[in-house]
């Protein structure tokens, strides 16, 4: 079929030329068969413009302006509008010219053009083949470039190394140097896109570079980037606290804590709360990578904590000793007291006692409780820091519990050492920051030992929960199990502060989780109800439920009902009982009184089923037309049409909804017709969700899948190992 | 090549398996399965409710759960290791779900609502207990009060 082969290799484009009102679009076929040099030909002749080779096309949308290639050729669509531009030999020979020779006019010209077009791969590799990029750099690092040429010349030099075409390697010391001297010259009011590329160069270097970020990290100090955190530039601030990430990710440990204590001193840490997260409005696109930032920031800051979380405390060293000794002191020592009396309690052999108050698990060496790691030795290091910080509370979680019933008290020492765990979890510490990662905890930049802080609010909430609960000993992983859906969900609405974070825990009672957990069960269960799976086993019920439903109304058609008889004439009530014979072919019907129910021998006038042609209800009801406005619920009123035209129909009103719908359910199932009522729906729902809750009684707390599961090919062989019985 | 699991395993249907293949077992979510063989992607075994029909379905149709097994070889019989009270609610409340729905067709309507309100306070209560969230004083309440339903049911 050649008209398919036509169709999916000719396209039709149009192809305009800019600045050049002269020259009239054309409408062209495009073959993509045909190489685009005789293409441009064709174009260049129509236009009547020498010299072919200088041409080239390029797309023409918002966010694509790219050279076409023999290789991005099939992105073009149907319908396309191109672009025929000067080709990117031909402008790379141009712009280098301009630039070696040129005005300083036709540089900046030059070089503003550069920097749109580096992005272009096409153009970049022609522009590096030419020397471009080493012109650019020996121009920068020489200051040959100045103001607008020279922001236009960064911004072309972080184009061009985004294309990762060109090792960060070949940058000098005096580039670099070069460079730093434009972040740190604070004096005189640069362009901020300067600034930015700058920031943005030397932060790759850092990262990519194999031997130079030594040489930024000399060069550049970390106060001359804080205050560009002040900056009101936003991507200044983001490529600012990028720059710093990077050198922190870089440096050894010893580094580490230095750049750590610069960034969690409170002045900086002030300046950047305050100019990064509290000013930091959401409605800016960037918001996203600067909250990266921060995450990687954070991350790397409490990743500073792991070498304590992974370090046992061992039982000859005399820093943890002396830790222990500590808390035993700020417990049972009040402040009357001097040494004396501790040393004769000593004597006395209560240390172990002691130790027992504490909660610790082995009451006679509790160094041994900080063996396992993690959380090792950090566990030790936060205790200590809320019985020295928070000395009240500290003696109260521990009096309080070394005075209560033993299987109710909740120990110190043991859930200190599981929440400090539990903690590093949550927050992640040790784990490497991750590419996509933006969650940050914006109160960990309010105080000098944000992680300590969290812990001495968190365990205070772990005797709360404990409390709450009524746990014992033996509950407390399911104590732990709330206590972390506490501070997660408080840490999830990103309080600004400790003491919002407080706040939120305090509202998040036990009361309060659980009954979360409930809502979000049910949640699940009404999701459950929707899933495939489900569905599928509901409809293949339903009918065994219908049955059911049809078998009792029959029953009740069978029992028989009581019907107020209405007249035209108003006269005292009179009833009627009508009655389905017990193998449903035949309705029995009689006049009867108010209380009686007559037996189906006693209703002497018959009708068969097989007579009846339909139900009709309500205004439709033959009799309703009679009685108009003296019944006062129409609504209840039901007719069955008999199939002989000439017969008056048999015209009921039901006493209620319910009987109501069930003879209406009831005739309709003689009739074989669908039952329909209001009643049938409650009904066909009640039973069929408590059918299908205990058929996947088996499968409580068993997740369904969201997608059905890919059936495997089928076996290879069916030489089963047992016999079929 | 079919290999026999040294102990069977239990597993219950997460999904709907129509059993069209050569020797399929058709399986309706919810339902517990008990697995005597396995093949790369599929299982053999067959299903609580008929033991006599063998057939083989996908591994990943089912879940396996934790079973305690009695007696030895092919007559062994693999049992959930649930609670076992969390196993008699589920014994009790297949047996009332098919006496209920007689008092449906009978309209033994009072009975009818009254058990249905009861079925649904176990139903709760188990999966309060599956679930694990309670403490020891609150799980020791929960079966009392468990344990009074059924026998109010039984009654």
């Amino acid at each position: 079929m050649p008209s398919v082969t036509k169709d999916s290799t000719i396209l039709k484009i149009a192809v305009e030329m800019l600045n050049a009102p002269d020259k009239v679009p054309q409408l062209i076929e495009f073959d993509q068969s045909q190489p685009l040099s005789s293409i441009i030909q064709l174009l260049c002749k129509a236009w009547g413009l020498p010299d072919p080779t200088n041409y080239a096309l390029q797309f023409s949308e918002s966010n694509n302006q790219n050279y076409i290639t023999e290789k991005n050729r099939n992105e073009i669509k149907n319908g396309s509008v191109l672009r025929l531009e000067q080709s990117p030999a031909k402008t790379v020979q141009d712009i280098l010219t301009k630039i070696n020779t040129g005005t300083d006019s036709e540089q900046t010209q030059a070089l503003m053009k550069l920097s749109t077009v580096s992005s272009d791969l096409t153009f970049a590799l022609e522009f590096i083949n030419k020397k471009g990029l080493s012109l650019i750099i020996s121009n920068i690092e020489t200051g040959k470039f100045k103001g607008t040429a020279l922001k236009y010349a960064l911004v072309t030099f972080v184009e061009l190394m985004d294309h990762g075409i060109i090792s960060w390697d070949i940058l000098e010391n005096q580039f670099i140097n070069k460079v730093v001297s434009f972040v740190s010259n604070q004096t005189n009011t640069q362009d901020p896109k300067i600034i930015q590329s700058c920031l943005s160069i030397l932060e790759n270097i850092v990262l990519n570079s194999s031997g130079k970020n030594s040489h930024v990290e000399k060069e550049i100090t970390i106060p001359s980037l804080i205050s560009h955190l002040e900056n009101s530039d936003r991507i200044i601030q983001q490529n600012a606290i990028a720059l710093i990430n990077a050198i922190f990710l870089k440096a050894d440990m010893t580094k580490r804590k230095t750049i750590a204590a610069t960034l969690c001193s409170k002045q900086v840490r002030n300046k950047i709360y305050e100019n990064l997260i509290t000013n930091n409005v959401s409605k800016e696109t960037s918001v996203t990578e600067l909250a990266h930032q921060l995450y990687v920031l954070q991350t790397l800051t409490l990743g500073l904590l792991e070498p304590r979380m992974c370090q046992r405390a061992d039982s000859q060293e005399q820093e943890s000793q002396e830790k222990i000794k500590e808390l035993r002191k700020y417990a049972f020592e009040n402040d009357a007291n001097t040494n004396i009396e501790v040393t004769t309690r000593r004597q006395t052999g209560s240390l172990s006692k002691d130790f027992k108050k504490l909660g610790f698990k082995c009451e006679i060496d509790p160094i041994k409780d900080f063996n396992e790691i993690p959380p090792g030795v950090l566990a030790l290091d936060c205790m200590l820091y809320f019985a020295r910080n928070y000395r009240e509370d500290y003696t109260k979680i521990v009096l309080r519990n070394s005075c209560r019933a033993d299987e109710l008290e909740c120990p110190f020492g043991k859930t200190s050492v599981e929440l400090i765990k539990l903690l590093c979890e949550i927050l992640l510490i040790g784990e490497a920051p991750s590419e996509q990662g933006q969650t940050y905890h914006p109160l960990f930049f309010t105080h000098d030992h944000p992680f300590e802080e969290l812990f001495c609010i968190c365990i205070v909430l772990l005797n709360k929960t404990w409390k709450e609960m009524r746990a014992t000993t033996e509950d407390f992983v399911k104590v732990l199990s709330v206590v972390r859906e506490q501070i997660t969900r408080a840490l999830a609405a990103a309080p600004k502060s400790f003491d919002k974070f407080r706040q939120r825990v305090k509202e998040l009672t036990y009361n309060e989780i659980t009954h979360l957990w409930q809502q979000e069960r049910t949640n699940r269960e009404v999701w459950e109800s929707h899933a495939k799976p489900i569905v599928e086993l509901k409809e293949k019920i339903t009918p065994e439920i219908i049955d059911l439903i049809q078998q009792q109304r029959l029953g009740v058609l069978v029992g028989g009902t009581r019907f107020k008889k209405y007249l035209k004439i108003n006269r005292k009530d009179k009833f009627w009982f009508v009655r389905l014979s017990p193998n449903h072919k035949i309705l029995h019907y009689g006049e009867c009184d108010e209380k009686s129910t007559p037996s189906l021998e006693e209703l002497s006038t018959k009708l068969a089923v097989a007579d009846i042609k339909c139900v009709v209800v309500g205004k439709e009801c033959p009799h309703m037309k009679d009685l108009k406005g003296k019944i006062s619920s129409p609504h209840l009123a039901f007719s069955l049409i008999l199939k002989a035209a000439e017969v008056p129909s048999l015209d009921f009103v039901a006493p209620d909804e319910q009987i109501f719908d069930y003879w209406t359910d009831g005739i309709n199932a003689l009739l074989k017709e669908k039952m329909t009522s209001k009643s049938f729906d409650n009904d066909l729902e009640t039973l069929l969700s408590m059918d299908i809750k205990v058929r996947l009684l088996d499968a409580e707390g068993i997740d369904i899948p969201q997608n059905p599961p890919q059936i495997p090919p089928e076996p290879e062989d069916y030489d089963f190992y047992y016999e079929n019985n | 090549m079919w290999i026999p699991l040294k102990t069977p395993k239990l597993g219950v249907a997460v999904y709907n398996f129509k059993g069209d293949v050569k020797s399929g077992l058709p399986l309706e979510i919810g339902e517990t399965v008990q697995i005597l063989e396995e093949n790369g992607g599929w299982f053999r075994g067959f299903s609580t409710k008929n033991r006599s029909a063998w057939g083989i379905f996908p591994c990943c149709v089912v879940t396996i759960r934790p079973c305690t097994i009695k007696g030895s070889g092919l007559s062994a019989v693999a049992e959930l290791k649930d609670d076992p009270l969390v196993r008699e609610i589920a014994c009790v409340l297949r047996e009332w779900a098919r006496l209920w729905k007689k008092l449906y067709v009978e309209r033994e309507t009072y009975r009818f609502s009254a058990v249905a309100k009861v079925m649904r306070e176990l139903l709760s209560g188990r999966r309060a207990l599956l679930t694990g969230t309670l403490t020891q004083d609150q799980t020791r309440a929960l079966r009392l009060k468990l344990v009074a339903k059924l026998d109010w049911g039984n009654r």
